[in-house]
């Protein structure tokens, strides 16, 4: 043990973020665990991808998050009104073989979301 | 107990009351079932039913209570066929209410799906939450 927090990363690295523009889509990689600790970011990230955006679809990509807590569906539910409301169409990227899928499911999000398996199938809708 | 292993399938941490306390819990549990030698599924869901219940007991904090904590203990034990399962405790801060909070009390939702049994049990210095997970075959030994 390292002092209180047991030696664990601070929330920067717990989740990081990277855009990318990609035919013609605002791109968001998402990569690691997202919770209470880190969704404000992912949140505000969202959110000023789809006032960026200038009507192009955002596609946040979450095949490389490992965890995915009730919170960070929240936000995800929230990104996708904010995306209706300004007619800018938000895609997530959601790989069917890792464990996030379960919970999406579970709380019913596959039929609120746009769901894709893989960055290029959310690229090319 | 048939598994000797059982007398060690103890976890305990005392937690600050900040989301950052959440990679800490995760980790741990993983890594606690992952040497108890639970399926991956089960483990995930452990995992999850934790974390929400964390998340809740850190969201209702009252600002009343600097520097609270929230303690989580977990137990694992063979009910008599030799399944498994575990028994995690979960307690917040004196004012704290298991109900619902963040993302409309998904959350709580969230909890029920991963485990089997949950509830809570009032003590003298507050409520603690008491989930039972699902159960997981016994221990078997390679001759």
């Amino acid at each position: 043990m390292n002092g209180f927090l047991g030696g664990m990363p601070p929330a920067e690295q717990l989740m990081t973020l990277n855009r990318d523009d990609r035919d013609g889509c605002l791109v968001l990689i998402v990569h690691g665990e997202v919770d209470l600790s880190t969704g404000s970011r992912l949140m505000e990230a969202g959110s000023e991808a789809l006032h960026q955006a200038a009507g192009r679809p955002v596609v946040l990509d979450l095949s490389g998050v490992d965890f995915l807590s009730s919170s960070g569906m929240g936000l995800l539910v929230a990104l996708h009104d904010e995306g209706r409301t300004m007619r800018t169409p938000l895609r997530v990227v959601v790989d069917e073989t890792r464990s996030v899928i379960r919970p999406i499911r579970t709380m019913g999000l596959d039929e609120v979301l746009a769901l894709f398996g893989s960055l290029d199938e959310a690229l090319t809708a | 107990m048939a598994y000797p292993e059982d007398l060690d399938a103890v976890i305990s941490m005392v937690l600050m009351a900040d989301p950052v306390s959440l990679s800490v819990v995760r980790q741990r549990f993983r890594r606690w079932l992952t040497t108890l030698r639970w399926p991956e599924q089960e483990i995930d869901d452990v995992v999850m039913a934790v974390n929400e219940a964390v998340t809740n007991a850190i969201e209702q904090i009252h600002p009343s209570e600097i520097g609270a904590e929230v303690r989580v203990a977990a137990r694992q034990y063979a009910e008599p066929d030799g399944g498994r399962r575990v028994l995690v405790a979960v307690a917040g801060g004196k004012l704290w209410r298991p109900e619902p909070a963040g993302f409309r009390g998904q959350g709580l939702l969230m909890i029920h799906s991963c485990m089997d049994d949950v509830g809570v049990s009032r003590e003298h210095d507050g409520i603690t939450m008491m989930m039972t997970s699902a159960k997981v075959p016994p221990l078997t030994y390679e001759p």
